[in-house]
């Protein structure tokens, strides 16, 4: 049988502590603790609970961080009315805060508990607005309107400062689904140009000058979508058509979780990765299947949150993600 | 062996179920508390800690279905208008795996 030596080229080292620097795949024995030791063993993304929310809702905003995340307003429970409910997350425990001062649900959301926005949506059945509302972490004042009522937009690409947001749907209008664009310049909204489709409840992430749009409906697509602060160009398709989705991280290193795949009706518990170029789903799933979630665009992948959402019926619960990643482990038998 | 342990576990939220419980043992919850784990002495283990309790499949159903056909109660009840609206649609039937 080949030794250690033979397949790494190396000699398992005695050492009197673990190296300062290793690398994947490299074995030792620390003499001190009295381990054999590997370093890289890769530890499998997952998605773990956090804290019940204070209100169960849907199709709400989301912002900020897996530690200093916001939720705001979305539907009721059965979904038949808005509410006006805001929550702030420190990664332990949701407090509620000041309320939006009117009920909206079907809006986007981004930046961070300190400095956020929602923007379009509404009250339900209505819920495409031109409305744009700032948060700074204790009240709500009003922004610059958007050029284009929407809503069904999923979350807002961004911060408060440099947002973007793009498709929409309009219940009662026609056409319903748009494929305006608009920026955010924490005071005014400019419409950009559009998207080369019509497009709503799709998955979001990245920045105003890199961001990303996946999936979505009107028509359900499996389509993304890249900007690059001017442009839309087409980047890899996902696994499959998806609608309601949730999505954090940058235009290199995405995650979009949950959703619908418009096919048929239910909630999806599936992960997928995009890692700039192409989607493929990775084992983690939700313990609980569900879309139209509340979740940060802007979180990093390796660290997102999907709070709230419905399966139907709405859930108060969130879930916690954490990437892949190699850690140092201690060699047994058992 | 069954692939699957069915039983009922309140979420409690932050610590219900951890990374290292999600890589351990399938966990997927549905409707009126159930939870569908696999059937592993680590997914035994989490069902008892968090004051679970075993169910037959077959009673597990029983309480999915029961809720599922409550909140399609609650849809049937809605205004056909509010039923017209595509993003709230009949909750559908769960069949557990």
């Amino acid at each position: 049988m080949a030794g250690y030596n033979t397949i790494r080229g190396l000699r398992v080292k005695y050492l009197s502590a673990d190296p300062a620097t290793s690398e994947d795949g490299q074995v030792w024995y620390n003499s001190t603790t009295g381990n054999l030791r590997v370093e890289g063993m890769v530890l499998a993304a997952a998605w773990a609970s956090g804290a019940t929310t204070n209100v169960a809702a849907y199709q709400l905003a989301g912002a900020g961080t897996q530690t200093a995340a916001l939720a705001m307003g979305g539907a009721n429970q059965t979904g038949t009315g808005s509410l006006t409910s805001t929550e702030e997350y420190d990664g332990s425990s949701w407090t509620t805060q000041n309320g939006i001062p009117g009920a909206t649900s079907y809006m986007g959301g981004c930046g961070v508990q300190t400095a956020a926005i929602i923007a379009g949506g509404g009250t339900i059945p209505n819920y495409h607005q031109t409305t744009t509302r700032e948060y700074d972490g204790t009240n709500w004042s009003t922004g610059g309107a958007l050029n284009a009522a929407t809503g069904s937009t999923g979350q807002i690409i961004g911060i408060e400062s440099a947002a973007l947001i793009s498709g929409g749907d309009r219940p009662g209008v026609s056409p319903r689904f748009i494929a305006n664009a608009e920026e955010y310049n924490g005071s005014a909204w400019t419409a950009v140009t559009v998207l080369p489709a019509t497009r709503s409840q799709q998955g979001t992430a990245g920045i105003q000058t890199a961001g990303l749009v996946f999936g979505g409906t009107g028509s359900v697509t499996d389509t993304t979508l890249e900007y690059d602060g001017t442009n839309w160009t087409s980047g890899g398709n996902l696994p499959a058509t998806r609608k309601g989705l949730g999505g954090s991280g940058t235009q290199t290193s995405a995650i979009g979780f949950g959703g619908n795949p418009g096919s048929t009706p239910g909630s999806l518990d599936i992960t997928v990765n995009y890692d700039g170029t192409s989607w493929s789903v990775i084992p983690a799933t939700l313990a609980n299947a569900k879309q139209l979630m509340g979740n940060s665009s802007s979180a990093p992948s390796t660290s997102a949150i999907s709070f709230k959402g419905t399966s139907p019926p709405a859930f108060n619960t969130t879930e916690e993600f954490t990437g892949a990643s190699t850690q140092t482990k201690n060699i047994t038998t058992s | 062996m069954a692939l699957f342990i069915y039983g009922t576990a309140t979420n409690t939220g932050k610590g219900f179920f951890t990374n290292e419980d999600r890589r351990a043992f399938h966990l997927r919850g549905f409707p009126a508390d159930v939870w569908v784990i696999g059937n592993n002495e680590r997914g035994a283990y989490w069902l008892a800690e968090k004051n679970g309790v075993e169910k037959t499949k077959s009673e597990a159903q029983a309480l999915v279905t029961a809720e599922v056909e409550a909140h399609q109660a609650a849809w049937d009840a809605l205004s056909d208008e509010e039923k017209a609206e595509p993003n709230r649609g009949r909750p559908t039937d769960i069949t557990l795996p």
